[in-house]
């Protein structure tokens, strides 16, 4: 635990809604070391991106009201917005989602990755702001940017050239990600987030970032947020899953897909196998976020359910290298049946 | 460079700003263009002649002159009141939609009581009061035109924070200072430059109505104040329409030519009014 970098415990996050209140994370127990790369998994509406964005503590309108967040030796939690800003970027980079909006549309891409060199800087001044601009070619920062560039496959001089002049509705999907992914690392932050990095791509642009990724993921610490198990197969050393606002189980890569213990994770790893692409099992999308069910949230749809699973929360059973938080584990990270 | 592409693009922005244009270098350039010294007093009620082109006033200066010199007070005065109306607007517009919260509504409430408040009564008021300073008007008439520009930048600026750029900025540690004036300023300037337009007609209008009704600096000529010594001085009971319908036309044109700009912006935005149009 000496090079521990994260340490999420008993994360609540709530939003009060006119419908009620929707339990987006419930509990959340989560621990990562500098190195390594984890892979959030679990379907649509489980929480995935409430928990990234509550790391950075941007889950607004959502409120944290319990647990606590150890980054980096400070309680995210506990600190003011503008001690944030110092957290966002440096400390933790997020590669948005959705590359065709998070760019913008006003700037070209050097415009916008000399303005993320500039913020590291501390260049804030309204006038610094404004002008923030593309750096030349030989100044400091533009070897800088090359050399994120050309980790990112943009080697050569005269693409990186036009790459850096043209703005961001000029970018295919793919162009656009990686320069997410340079904006991201330009940074250098201590751990880079990823929310779903392949959905919105195309097929071969998607299988292109997985690569990219897995290469990121062997010097940087990555956290890879997504509902296809291929994605994270390619890049992840570990797994968490996820189901209605919970870690349900943890554990090396290899092991959580070989032999899964969870319930859950069995029935989501099924549906994968059956239909490709975008799990449609119908266990999320029948779970109400806000009537939440009592005991462990599955359990109105779990095969192996015992009576103890309606009436108390399970507690989180952890072993060597993962955690199943299940009443059919207790203690050993064996089966009690 | 996309502004550029748009003037000459769009048919009715691009005529709105010759037109516009041309104005603003015959005021400029009036000194070295008028034929006359539009303060000099010569034979009074003239009509026109090739020597005095709009024939001279109740004093006998070259109406031609005066026509040309007082371009500068109105498109002055129009012009620096627009352009304080609009960085006030934006500044507060986009204060008020980015902060939210306490700051909002309190921006945003003193917004709606200038908006509610009938502008010209209370230019009139103020300025009588104030007294005729060229200064003092512009800024009196800017005071009374940001709200309606905060407004419409406060309601975009609601969407713009929304957006993916604003939200990946602040992910990697962009402050509100940052965000405001890098990624929001820059997204809201074709829409001010649209209601910049607009207000400048209408800060011109409040100007020429001011002048008209005498309120004005006597010192200095503007179209409205022409058309107040026609009014005043017997211009139209003699019929002597080449004093009083020269200084009307002039206003009349540049308020038309802005409103050509407008409407050029919003068959830019709205596709629906450039069918009806065509
Ligand atoms: N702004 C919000 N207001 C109300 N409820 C919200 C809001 N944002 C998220 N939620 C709720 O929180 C829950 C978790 O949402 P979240 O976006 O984290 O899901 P996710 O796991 O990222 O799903 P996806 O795979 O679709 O991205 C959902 O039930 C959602 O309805
Ligand atoms: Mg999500």
């Amino acid at each position: 635990m000496t090079d521990s970098l994260l340490e999420v415990r008993d994360l609540h996050v709530r939003f009060n809604t006119p419908r009620g209140v929707v339990r987006a994370n419930n509990g959340i127990n989560l621990g990562m070391n500098t190195g390594e790369s984890l892979g959030i998994m679990g379907e649509s509406g489980c929480g995935k991106t409430v928990l990234i964005l509550s790391l950075m503590r941007l889950q607004q309108p959502g409120v944290i009201v319990g647990g606590s967040i150890w980054f980096d030796g400070r309680e995210v939690t506990r600190l003011t917005q503008k001690e944030m800003q110092t957290v966002r970027g440096k400390g933790i980079a997020l590669i948005p989602q959705n590359h065709s909006t998070a760019l913008n549309p006003a700037y070209t891409v050097g415009e916008q990755l000399g303005e993320t060199l500039g913020r590291r800087q501390g260049k804030t001044g309204l006038w610094q702001t404004l002008r923030a601009g593309t750096p030349g070619a030989g100044t400091r920062d533009y070897e800088n940017l090359r050399h994120v560039l050309s980790g990112l496959g943009f080697n050569d001089e005269s693409v990186l050239r036009r790459l850096l002049a043209s703005y961001p509705h000029e970018l295919s999907g793919g162009m656009g990600q990686r320069v997410l992914i340079a904006m991201a690392l330009l940074l250098e932050p201590k751990l880079v987030i990823a929310d779903e990095p392949t959905t919105a791509l195309d097929r071969a642009t998607r299988a292109e970032t997985l690569e990219l990724l897995g290469r990121l993921s062997a010097d940087t610490t990555l956290m890879v947020v997504s509902h296809e198990v291929e994605t994270l197969v390619c890049i992840c050393n570990r797994v968490a899953v996820m189901y209605g606002g919970r870690v349900v189980e943890s554990g090396v890569t290899g092991r959580v897909f070989s032999d899964p213990h969870h319930p859950y994770t069995r029935i989501l790893l099924q549906s994968q196998h059956l239909i490709r692409g975008k799990p449609v099992s119908s266990a999320a999308v029948a779970l109400d976020m806000v009537n939440f069910p009592p005991g462990c949230p599955f359990h109105p749809f779990c095969p192996e359910a015992v009576p103890a699973c309606s009436r108390e929360e399970p507690p989180e059973t952890v072993f060597d290298s993962g955690s199943v938080a299940c009443h059919l584990y207790n203690g050993s990270g064996t089966c009690s049946k | 460079m996309k502004f550029a592409r748009l003037f000459r693009r769009n048919p009715l922005i691009f005529s709105g700003s010759a037109l516009i244009t041309f104005f603003i270098f015959a005021a400029i350039f009036s000194p070295w263009l008028a034929p006359h010294d539009p303060w000099q007093y010569q034979q009074a009620f003239l009509e026109p002649s090739p020597g005095h082109l709009l024939g001279t006033n109740d004093v006998g200066q070259d109406i031609f002159s005066e026509l040309l010199v007082a371009g500068r007070v109105s498109l002055g005065v129009g012009f620096s009141a627009a352009l304080m109306a609009a960085v006030t607007g934006v500044a507060i517009g986009i204060l008020a939609g980015f902060r939210r919260g306490m700051l909002d509504e309190v921006l945003m409430g003193a917004t709606d009581v200038v908006l509610v408040i009938p502008t010209l009564p209370l230019v009139v008021l103020i300025s009588v009061y104030l007294g005729p300073s060229l200064p003092g008007i512009s800024l009196l008439i800017g005071l009374i035109m940001w709200p309606s520009i905060a407004r419409v930048i406060r309601s975009r600026v609601l969407s713009l924070r929304q957006a993916g750029f604003v939200e990946s900025a602040r992910a990697l540690g962009a402050g509100d200072w940052w965000i405001m004036s890098r990624h929001v300023l820059p997204n809201v300037l074709p829409l001010v430059l649209a209601k910049f337009v607009l207000t400048l007609a209408g800060a011109m209008l409040i100007e020429a109505s001011i002048s008209f009704l005498g309120l004005g600096n006597p010192s200095a000529k503007s179209w409205g104040m022409m058309l107040h010594y026609a009014f005043t001085r017997g211009g139209f009971i003699r019929e002597m329409w080449w004093w009083y319908l020269p200084p009307g036309l002039a206003i009349a044109m540049v308020i038309f030519a802005l409103n050509l700009i407008n409407l050029g912006f919003e068959e830019k935005s709205d596709p629906r009014l450039k069918k009806v149009l065509e």
